[in-house]
């Protein structure tokens, strides 16, 4: 499937920061990233390097004390840093909708699943029939593949299961069609018998539906099973970002190929798993260089002053490391 | 100015010393710092030291054997900071000396519900099955009735006086102690250093308390400041109701009861034996509520 | 449907343990008193034969066991002993006693529906406004008017009203609005303190989850998130302590009772000890016990209602 070039989300230089009594934390530096019409990005990382916090800045969900303090979001045509509240409303939902991980806590336990679609469906494209609404309810719910809609509707959150839950989550995020779909970590929480069913009935409708998607997660192989292309996020920095086979294949950033050599491959004859040694870094300390720098094994002078900019090293292939200066060449920097 | 600085000094020392002593010290800071604990703590403080000092201090007999009815119902004044109440008697003395008997009622009543509370709690908690169910069946009836009506109930029957009193309170207060004991004693008697206990060969009671109990000072201590609180309001509504203390014993419920009819003429015989009582239960339920945001922030709503 | 059946049924069953429990505090009571207890139920002027009749009729001679029987069998046809008092001499505690419910229950509707029209709306106001002044304002408010024993804040009440404003009348049940009002306030600001405390950290709680935020992201307007969804999520706990609250007002209708001088059966128990009255106060005792565990009851049927999860356990 060849994604058509029309951008459907821009971020640029978005910097999100939370202002706690102990100091600024820096959630997200400088991110930069685009995801174009029927296309699925990943964004991967490990625990805490901004991946959700990209999601609910772009949705302008941003917890307090947090903020965006930097950048632009364009989401066809419109900048949703500066749209009001009210205006977001609007989008979320609806344009833009997000799942997010863990099924069991992110459905009202003392409304039932019906009464929840009904609300966002009914909100969203004005349908306040019960009977036409019951008939979209029902539809939605078919179209997760959910057996016994009209039971389900009637039952409450705690008596589902954590993949029925989901489907329902899917089904609340696509009901209205959006544009963009975020999910954030949406098998993480599910059992690994299930999780396979559920990735792949998010990549059927979301295609189905012509959507594009926002896949977050830690796991490299679900984002090969899902994603067209793929960035990788370390401490609220994008640091490489390629077409999904491209980044597997050729991947050029240390923490890149440190993620890849961590996962274990079939067949391979290993005593010990490969680790990146190191912790993150503290997202409270403002560093002006590269913030892999601590954990790289090839790491420069040049990598603790100035930080790397994103760099196209092949034809889609963008990197951020001092290591690749002027197009794809190593280049020695003192 | 010093004084900080050593202490501070033997705080840090401590801190770095691990261990319990660096628990204890820890806590010591985090209260410090923690406004509820030191206001109750300081409310606390003056009332217990007045209470305590109360014999030795230079203000009137609470309970003369003499009365001077000339003084009744005299407002305040140098000679009488609080006035004189409709016997003539001085309202100062009297508040104080009423702390001491409201003080040491609600401590020993809570001391006693303690003790009833934390050996049938643990006991149901850590040994389970038919014990258990016995024991928390009988802490859930208890727990039903409002301790008020219990404590009122067997004041009643046994008739008025002070030990009365505070066995009443004792007999009504412990399911709350139980409640909690248990509830702990479940958790604990799971984890690996009771086990291991045990596989040692110890004798359960020995685990009880060495192991189990220790785990669960903290909600205790948060439970017993806000149950002193609650042993002090009922105690004071017994009082007040006549089934409590006894005159000419001062006791604040008392004193509040035949305040009442010399509202208009003379406020202060109530009022201030009223504002002591509010600022006493005020500064323990203080402390409670503060020393458990510092001793473990997860057990708000850990209320009643 | 059923589950909701199974759980009222439970309820029910589980209820009257803790009414047999009532009944016999209430028996032990009379063995409990110094001395002989025949002393206490005891008619002044009593002949020898009225002794005799009464030590049969309640079988002081015989084993515990089957006195505890006849008690529990008077009680089931309605018979509470008879009013030592002077001034009620041989009514019937049980005639006593329906003459002062309902003025209890008047009391006791009117404080429940102030508590809780002031403190949850009061409470949700606060979670809202969290950390503001104006929430560390109603927090040290409700933590003072919490620490207050009921008996003051009644006191303090009939101070500002009655004796500085002069608006209302201080006791009697000369009836209407003015003289159940101060009461009635007593009891319900001192309750209300303690809903809106729970209201709000419940508020706060709830606020917190994840499904809060999802239904944000779904485009919800946040007033229909914070009143439809979270207000509902929130009153839960607040309801559990429904339960807990009538115990509290029934013990607070006592004190308050006797502050008025409100005739209900608060009164009567207040005035019965100071009597003597000891089967009264047997009487009372048991009914304001009774009162408190239907108050659970209906307490915990209300919140299965309202929490689909609970009909399960």
């Amino acid at each position: 499937m060849t994604p058509s070039k029309k951008p459907v989300l821009e971020i640029k230089g978005l910097r999100t920061q939370f202002f706690l009594h102990e100091g600024v934390v820096t959630a997200l530096d400088g991110i930069d990233l685009t995801i174009y019409e029927n296309e699925s990005v990943g964004i991967v990382g490990e625990t805490g390097c901004g991946k959700s916090m990209t999601a609910f800045s772009v949705l302008r969900l941003v917890p307090h004390p947090g903020k965006i303090t930097a950048g632009s979001i364009w989401f066809k045509g419109t900048d949703l840093t500066k749209l009001t509240n009210d205006q977001m409303r609007g989008i979320r939902g609806k344009q833009i909708s997000m799942i997010f991980q863990d099924p069991s806590t992110s459905l009202d336990p003392v409304f039932t699943i019906g009464s929840q679609l009904g609300e966002v469906i009914s909100l969203h494209q004005n349908i306040y029939n019960q009977e036409e609404l019951n008939k979209r309810i029902m539809r939605v719910l078919n179209l997760v593949r959910i057996a016994a809609p009209a039971n389900v509707m009637k039952q409450y959150p705690h008596e589902l299961s954590g993949g029925m839950k989901q489907r329902v989550m899917i089904a609340l995020a696509l009901s209205c069609s959006p544009s963009l779909l975020i999910a954030d970590e949406p098998t993480t929480a599910l059992d690994v018998t299930i999780q396979a069913q559920v990735l792949n009935l998010l990549k059927d409708l979301v295609r189905g539906v012509g959507s594009s998607m926002m896949l977050i997660t830690h796991n490299l192989g679900v984002v090969a099973e899902t994603c067209d292309r793929v960035c990788i996020m370390y401490a609220g920095r994008i640091v490489e970002a390629a077409r999904t086979d491209e980044l597997f294949g050729k991947p050029q950033h240390p923490y890149t190929k440190g993620l890849l050599a961590a996962f274990p491959k079939l067949g391979e004859q290993k005593d010990e798993l490969s680790v990146i040694k190191g912790t993150v870094p503290n997202l409270m300390k403002p560093f002006p260089g590269c913030s892999f720098v601590e954990r790289c094994d090839y790491a420069m002078e040049a990598c603790r002053r100035v930080r790397p900019m994103m760099l196209e090293v092949s034809p889609e292939h963008f990197v951020s490391c001092h290591l690749y200066l002027g197009g794809g060449e190593k280049t020695d920097v003192s | 100015m010093r004084l900080r600085k050593g202490l501070n000094d033997r705080l840090l020392s401590w801190k770095m010393s691990g261990g319990f002593k660096q628990t204890v010290a820890d806590i010591l800071e985090r209260s410090s710092r923690n406004s509820m604990v030191v206001i109750g703590m300081t409310l606390i403080i003056v009332i217990v030291a007045l209470a305590l000092l109360a014999p030795v201090l230079p203000i009137a007999d609470p309970t003369p054997s003499e009365l001077f009815l000339e003084d009744r119902t005299l407002p305040p004044s140098s000679d009488h900071w609080f006035g004189t109440d409709e016997l003539g008697r001085d309202v100062f003395s009297r508040v104080i000396w009423g702390a001491r008997v409201s003080l040491t009622v609600a401590t020993l009543a809570v001391v006693f519900s303690l003790m009833i509370g934390v050996v049938l709690g643990l006991t149901a908690g850590y040994f389970g099955g038919v014990v258990d169910y016995i024991i928390a069946g009988t802490i859930d009836l208890f727990w039903t009735f409002p301790a008020f009506l219990l404590a009122l109930a067997f004041a009643a029957a046994l008739g008025p006086s002070l030990a009365n009193v505070i066995l009443a309170i004792s007999i009504s207060y412990w399911a709350g102690f139980a409640r909690l004991m248990r509830g702990q004693a479940l958790s604990v008697r799971e984890r690996q250093y009771v086990e291991a206990s045990r596989a040692l060969g110890a004798k359960n009671i020995r685990i009880m308390f060495a192991h189990v109990l220790p785990n669960c000072l903290s909600p205790l201590i948060v439970w017993a400041s806000v149950g002193v609180a609650d042993a002090i309001t009922i105690e004071s509504s017994l009082s007040f109701l006549g089934v409590g203390t006894q005159p000419p014993t001062p006791s604040w419920g008392y004193m509040l009861f035949r305040g009442i009819p010399f509202l208009e003429e003379a406020p202060w015989i109530a009022t201030f034996p009223g504002l002591v009582l509010l600022i006493t239960i005020l500064g323990f339920n203080l402390l409670g509520d503060g020393l458990r945001d510092v001793l473990d922030p997860r057990m708000k709503g850990m209320r009643r | 449907m059923a589950d909701l059946v199974s759980y009222v049924i439970r309820k029910i069953l589980l209820a009257i343990p803790v009414i047999l429990l009532a009944t016999l505090i209430v028996f032990l009571m009379l063995y409990l008193t110094p001395g002989d207890p025949i002393v206490a139920i005891m008619p002044p002027h009593a002949t020898q034969a009225d002794l005799q009749e009464l030590r049969a009729k309640y079988g002081f001679d015989q084993p515990f066991i089957v006195q505890y029987g006849k008690f529990l069998m008077r009680l089931l046809h309605g018979d509470m002993g008879q009013s030592v008092a002077r001034s009620t001499l041989n009514v019937d505690v049980s005639t006593l006693l329906m003459q002062r419910l309902p003025k209890t229950l008047e009391l006791m509707a009117i404080g429940l529906t102030i508590s809780y029209s002031v403190g949850i709306p009061l409470g949700v106001f606060s979670a809202l406004r969290q950390n503001s002044w104006k929430d560390r304002s109603v927090m040290v408010f409700t933590l003072i008017a919490y620490a207050m024993p009921s008996f003051w804040l009644g006191i303090l009440l009939m101070l500002l009203f009655s004796v500085y404003l002069g608006w209302l009348q201080a006791e009697g049940t000369v009836g209407g609005f003015s003289s159940i009002i101060l009461p009635a306030l007593t009891l319900g600001l001192g309750n209300a303190a303690l809903t809106t405390r729970m209201m709000r950290s419940s508020m706060l709680e709830v606020t917190r989850q994840d499904y809060i935020t999802q239904l944000r992201s779904r485009g919800l307007p946040e007033r229909e998130v914070i009143l439809k969804h979270a207000l509902k999520n929130a009153i839960l706990p607040v309801i559990t302590v429904i339960g807990l609250d009538i115990g509290w007002f029934v013990a607070g209708a006592v004190v308050v009772e006797t502050v008025f001088s409100w005739s209900g059966v608060g009164m009567l128990i207040t005035t019965s000890i100071s009597n003597h009255d000891f089967p009264a106060v047997q009487g009372c005792i048991l009914v304001l016990a009774i009162f408190v565990v239907l108050g659970n009851l209906i307490a915990d049927i209300m919140y299965a209602f309202v929490d689909p999860r609970v009909r399960l356990g």
